[in-house]
C-alpha cells in the first residue's frame, strides 16, 4: 500500500518540482528583463525581487534542512548516507567552482562595462551642451527682458486707463503671448492674450515679485504644458518705487524648445545614470547574484531529491540485508527502477523469498522431526523395555527411563559420554559393558543374548537385542539395544517348576513313606522275638535302617516342602549380628565345630524373615560342616559388615570354611536344586539358600578367589529398602 | 489515508518529518512577524510631518487644505539634485467611527506629487500629476516648501456621510519607491535615509 501511494505521488511530485522550478526560471527571466529598463515590466521589479528572494529562501530553506538531514544521517552511519554525502559533495565541488568563477568575471565585467558608460570627455560635452543651450536661452531671453523693460518705460510715462488700452498693442508689437499689468496687491490691472479666449493668467510667484519689489527685473523659463517653454519676464513699472507690474510671456519656438528639451534631457539623463552608477553596479549584481544563488540553489536541491532517490535502492538494499541478517525473510523491497538498481531489489527480492521457503520447509521437517522425537521420547518413556543406543563413536545417545530403572543408575548423566565412563562410574556394570562393547560396537549385525550381571540388585539377568543403525549413506552411525530384566521372571519360571517337582516329589515319597516305617517297625516288633543270634541282628539292624532312611527321606520331602511352600515373606527389624550368634551358639555347643565369628559393631538392623535368615545360616553352617568332617582343624568363618554400594547399605554376609571346597564343575550349578558332591543329602541346601536370598532382593555368590574351603558371599539390603523396591518393580 | 501520501510528499521534498516541517515553518513566521514589528517600532524615523489638515466644502466639493513639512535626507536631496525625480503620495482618508467594530472608510484618494530639478533653467519643478498642474521654483527650499503648501485640492465629492455621526481625516505621506528609477529601488528600500515617509495623522472632521 505504502508502495502504491508513493508511486501514485512520485508523478503530480515531479510535475509540481518542475512547474516549480519553471516558475522561478521565469520569474529570474522577468527580473533580468526589468533590470535592462523595461518600461513594461520595470513597474513590477521590486515585486520580482521580493518574489524570487522568498524563492531563493525557500531553496536556501529546502537545501538546508535536507543538508542538515544528511549530516544527521551520516553521524547516525546510515544506510546510504556516506554515498549521498560523496555524491552531493562532488556535484557541489563541479558545480560551484565553475559557477563561481563566471559570477565572479561578469560582475568584473559588468562593472567595467558600467564605468565604461561615463567619461570625462562625455561628462564635459554634455557640461557644454546644456551651457551652450542656457546660453542661447539666457540671450533670448535677455532680449526679451530688454524688449519688456522698454514696455514697462512706455507704459510708465501714460496714463493707468490708457496703459489697457496699450497693452494690445505693445503684446502684437513684442510678439508677446502674454501681457499682464499687475497692482503691487497682486491684482489684474490690465491683460492682454494671444488667445484671449484663454483667460488664465498665469501670476509670478510670491518670491519672484520680492525680488521685483526690490529692484530685480525677473527673466525666467517656465514650463508650458508637457514639453513647452515659454520665457517669464516680470519689470516694475516706473522704477523702483512702482506699485505696478508688468509681466510678459514670451514662446519659445519648438525648434527651440525640442533642441533645448533633448540637451537637457540628455544632460538629465546622465547625470541621473552617473549618480545611480554604484546603485546600478548594485542591482545588476544583485540580480546577477539572485540568479546564480537560485539557480545554484535549485540544482542542489533537486540533485538531493535525485541522488536520494538514486541511493534509495542501495538504502532498501542495506536495510533488506540487515532484516535478513537478523533472520527476517519477509521483508520485500519495492522496485522503484528498471535499471540495474531496479534488478538488483528484484533479484534480491527473489533470494530473500526463495531463502523464507526454504527456511519454512527446514522448519516443518523440523517440527515433523521434533514431533517424531517426541513421539518415540513418549513411546520409549512407556516402554517397560530398557532401550540405549550409541553413536559412532561409541558414546551413549539414548536412553530411556526403564533403562534407567533396569540399571538402576542415572542413564542421563552419561548420555554422550563414551561407554567406559558408565563402566568407570559403576564398576558392577562391567559385565554388562563388555558384552555392549562386543555387541553393539564390535557387531554389525542383529544380536540377541542374555546378560548376566551383578547389579546393585543384586545378581540380574537381562534378555538383550540390538541391531545397528545406518546413515541413509548406508555407513555405520551407532547401534540400539533393548533389553529386559528377566530375572524376576526366569526366576518365578525355575521357581513354579522346582515347586511343582518338589510338590510332585513330596506327594509321590511321602505317603509310602510312613507305611515303610510302620512296617519295618512291626516287623522288628513281631519277628524279632522269634530270631536270636545274627538273625537278630540282621533284622534289627535292617529294620533300623530302614527306619533311618525313611526319616531321611522325610526330612528330604520336608525339605522339598519348604522350597515348594509359597514365599510368603514375613519381614521384622531385628539384630543380625544377635541372629548370628545364636545359631553359631547351638553349633558350638553340639558338636565340636570352630566357628569363628567376626562381626562389626555398628551393624543396623536389618528388616527382613528372621526365620528365614536363620534357616538360611543353618544350611550354610550345615554345608561347612559337611565339609570339614574330615579336616583335623575345621574351621568355620563367619562375618558380617556393612558396605556401601552405589549409595545403597547393604549387609554382606560371608561365610567360609577350610574343607575340601567344590570342583570347578559344579561351580555353575551349585545352587541349583539336586545338585550336590555329596553322598548324601537332598542337594536343596544351597538351592534354599539362594532362594531366601532372592527373596530378600540380596545376592549370592561363591567366592572363586578363595582355594583353601569355599567361601559363599551373600549380600542383603537393609531395612525397608526391599520393600521399596518390590514395590517399585511392581509398579513398573 | 490522507496524511499518509501528505507525508510521503513533504519526506520526498525535504527529507524530514512533517512535524519537523510544521515547527521550521512556524519559526519562520514568527522571525517575520518580529521582523516587521521592529522595522515598524524602531528603526524608522518620520522625516515627514503633517503639520495641518482640514476639509473645505465649497460647492459640493470637498477640498483639501494641508501643511506638510518635508525634512528630505541628505540622500534624497542628492539624487534631486542629480536629476532623480522624487514622487510623493499624499494619502487623504475619510472614516467613520464605530463603536463595537473596525471603522468604515467613506472615502480613500491618494495625491500623487513629484518634484524634480530642470537643469536646463536650474530651477525645481512641483508636479501635481492629479491635476497636471506644475510649478517652478528657483531654489530648492522654495520648491519643497510649495510641494507642502496644499491649498483647496479637491479630493472628494462629499466629506461625512452624516452629521450625525463622527468622522475623522486621516493623512499620510510617502515616498513612492516604486516610481523611483529601478537601481535606485533596492537602495531605497533598503536604506533607512530612503523611509520618506510621515506617520498616519488624523483630525475629527466637523460641521
Amino acid at each position: 500500500m505504502e508502495t502504491m501511494a508513493a508511486d501514485k505521488l512520485i508523478i503530480p511530485m515531479r510535475f509540481i518540482i518542475a512547474l516549480a522550478l519553471v516558475l522561478i526560471l521565469v520569474s529570474l527571466h522577468l527580473m533580468s528583463t526589468a533590470t535592462q529598463n523595461s518600461a513594461e515590466i520595470g513597474s513590477h521589479f521590486s515585486a520580482l525581487v521580493v518574489i524570487n528572494s522568498l524563492a531563493l529562501v525557500s531553496l536556501l530553506f529546502l537545501v538546508g534542512v535536507n543538508v542538515y538531514w544528511l549530516i544527521r544521517q551520516v553521524r547516525q552511519r546510515e544506510a546510504g548516507s556516506r554515498l549521498t554525502a560523496r555524491m552531493i559533495s562532488v556535484f557541489m565541488l563541479l558545480a560551484l567552482a565553475p559557477s563561481a568563477l563566471v559570477f565572479f568575471y561578469s560582475i568584473n565585467f559588468l562593472h567595467q562595462s558600467i564605468d565604461s558608460w561615463f567619461d570625462v570627455q562625455v561628462d564635459r560635452a554634455m557640461e557644454d551642451a546644456l551651457e551652450l543651450s542656457q546660453a542661447s536661452l539666457d540671450e533670448r531671453m535677455r532680449g526679451q527682458l530688454k524688449l519688456t523693460r522698454r514696455m514697462a518705460d512706455q507704459l510708465a510715462v501714460i496714463h493707468e486707463n490708457l496703459a489697457k488700452v496699450e497693452l494690445g498693442g505693445l503684446r502684437e508689437w513684442s510678439e508677446a503671448t502674454e501681457l499682464m499689468l499687475i497692482s503691487d496687491q497682486k491684482r489684474v490691472l490690465a491683460y492682454s492674450s494671444t488667445f484671449p479666449e484663454l483667460f488664465f493668467p498665469g501670476l509670478p510667484s510670491e518670491n519672484v515679485l520680492s525680488r521685483v519689489r526690490q529692484g530685480e527685473d525677473y527673466v525666467g523659463l517656465d514650463p508650458v504644458l508637457a514639453e513647452g517653454m515659454q520665457v517669464r519676464s516680470v519689470v516694475a513699472i516706473g522704477g523702483d518705487g512702482s506699485k505696478r507690474y508688468l509681466q510678459a510671456l514670451y514662446p519659445v519656438p519648438v525648434h527651440l524648445t525640442d533642441l533645448a528639451k533633448g540637451v537637457e534631457g540628455a544632460y538629465v539623463h546622465y547625470k541621473k545614470m552617473g549618480y545611480l552608477r554604484q546603485a546600478l553596479k548594485t542591482t545588476f549584481s544583485l540580480t546577477l547574484f539572485l540568479i546564480l544563488l537560485v539557480s545554484l540553489l535549485a540544482a542542489v536541491w533537486v540533485t538531493f531529491l535525485s541522488i536520494r532517490r538514486l541511493v534509495a535502492p542501495l538504502r532498501d538494499l542495506e536495510q533488506g540485508t540487515l532484516a535478513v541478517a537478523s533472520g527476517n525473510y519477509e521483508r520485500r523491497l519495492p522496485v522503484t527502477s528498471r535499471d540495474e538498481l531496479g534488478l538488483l531489489v528484484q533479484s534480491f527480492n527473489e533470494m530473500t523469498e526463495q531463502v523464507a521457503q526454504a527456511r519454512d520447509e527446514t522448519e516443518q521437517a523440523h517440527l515433523e522431526a521434533e514431533n517424531q522425537r517426541a513421539y518415540l521420547e513418549t513411546v520409549l518413556r512407556n516402554l517397560n523395555s530398557g532401550v540405549i543406543s550409541i553413536d559412532a563413536d561409541g558414546h551413549l545417545r539414548t536412553a530411556n527411563q526403564a533403562a534407567s530403572h533396569i540399571l538402576n543408575i542415572e542413564l542421563k548423566a552419561f548420555l554422550g559420554n563414551p561407554l567406559a565412563s558408565l563402566t568407570q562410574a559403576n564398576p558392577n556394570l562391567s559385565d554388562l559393558a563388555e558384552v555392549l562393547q562386543e555387541k553393539m560396537i564390535d557387531s554389525q549385525a542383529r544380536w540377541q543374548e542374555d546378560v548376566s550381571y551383578a547389579g546393585t540388585r543384586g545378581q540380574r539377568q537381562l534378555l538383550c537385542r540390538g541391531t545397528s543403525l545406518t546413515s541413509p549413506l548406508g555407513d555405520w552411525s551407532g547401534a540400539v539395544m533393548v533389553f529386559d530384566d528377566v530375572t524376576d521372571l526366569i526366576r518365578a519360571q525355575r521357581n513354579e517348576a522346582w515347586g511343582a517337582v518338589a510338590q510332585r516329589m513330596a506327594h509321590e515319597i511321602k505317603n509310602p513313606l510312613t507305611p515303610i516305617q510302620l512296617s519295618a517297625e512291626r516287623l522288628r516288633v513281631k519277628i524279632a522275638s522269634q530270631l536270636h543270634g545274627d538273625e537278630a541282628d540282621i533284622l534289627e539292624k535292617s529294620t533300623r535302617t530302614i527306619i533311618r532312611q525313611v526319616e531321611t527321606l522325610k526330612e528330604m520331602v520336608d525339605a522339598f516342602s519348604v522350597y515348594a511352600r509359597a514365599p510368603q515373606i514375613n519381614l521384622t527389624t531385628f539384630n543380625l549380628e544377635e541372629l548370628i550368634e545364636d545359631v553359631a551358639a547351638l553349633y558350638t555347643s553340639q558338636q565340636a565345630t570352630r566357628i569363628q565369628l567376626n562381626i562389626d559393631n555398628d551393624l543396623q538392623p536389618i528388616e527382613a524373615d528372621a526365620g528365614r535368615l536363620s534357616r538360611l545360616l543353618h544350611n550354610l553352617i550345615k554345608n561347612a560342616e559337611e565339609a570339614i568332617v574330615d579336616k583335623d582343624h575345621g574351621t568355620i568363618w563367619i562375618r558380617a559388615k556393612q558396605v556401601d554400594i552405589s549409595g545403597h547399605f547393604w549387609i554382606e554376609l560371608s561365610v567360609m570354611d577350610n574343607g575340601c571346597g567344590l570342583a570347578v564343575d559344579h561351580l555353575d550349578s551349585i545352587f541349583d536344586p539336586y545338585v550336590t558332591t555329596k553322598n548324601k543329602g537332598t542337594g536343596l541346601g544351597l538351592a534354599i539358600v539362594k532362594k531366601i536370598v532372592e527373596e530378600h532382593r540380596g545376592t549370592i555368590h561363591l567366592n572363586t578367589h578363595y582355594h583353601q574351603g569355599a567361601e559363599f558371599i551373600i549380600r542383603l539390603p537393609i531395612t525397608r529398602h526391599i520393600e521399596m523396591q518390590v514395590q517399585q518393580e511392581e509398579s513398573v | 489515508m490522507d496524511s499518509k501520501p501528505l507525508s510521503l510528499a513533504t519526506a520526498f521534498i525535504l527529507g524530514l518529518p512533517p512535524s519537523r516541517l510544521i515547527i521550521s515553518g512556524c519559526v519562520i513566521i514568527v522571525l517575520l512577524l518580529a521582523n516587521q514589528a521592529l522595522s515598524n517600532c524602531c528603526f524608522l524615523s518620520h522625516s515627514v510631518e503633517i503639520q495641518s489638515a482640514a476639509l473645505v466644502i465649497s460647492d459640493g466639493t470637498t477640498a483639501l487644505n494641508s501643511d506638510i513639512d518635508y525634512d528630505f535626507s541628505n540622500a534624497a536631496l542628492t539624487a534631486l539634485d542629480n536629476g532623480v525625480s522624487l514622487p510623493l503620495n499624499v494619502e487623504v482618508v475619510v472614516k467613520t467611527r464605530r463603536d463595537w467594530i473596525w471603522d468604515r472608510t467613506e472615502w480613500h484618494t491618494l495625491l500623487p506629487y513629484q518634484i524634480r530639478y530642470l537643469a536646463l533653467s536650474k530651477s525645481y519643478e512641483v508636479i501635481n500629476e492629479l491635476s497636471g498642474s506644475r510649478r517652478s521654483f528657483a531654489s530648492r527650499g522654495t520648491a519643497i516648501d510649495a510641494l507642502g503648501k496644499i491649498r483647496a485640492m479637491p479630493v472628494a465629492n462629499r466629506a461625512c456621510p452624516s452629521q450625525h455621526q463622527q468622522c475623522v481625516l486621516l493623512m499620510r505621506v510617502s515616498l513612492d519607491r516604486e516610481r523611483l528609477p529601478l537601481p535606485l529601488r533596492p537602495i531605497a528600500y533598503t536604506r533607512l535615509a530612503w523611509y520618506l515617509s510621515s506617520r498616519w495623522k488624523q483630525w475629527p472632521l466637523t460641521s
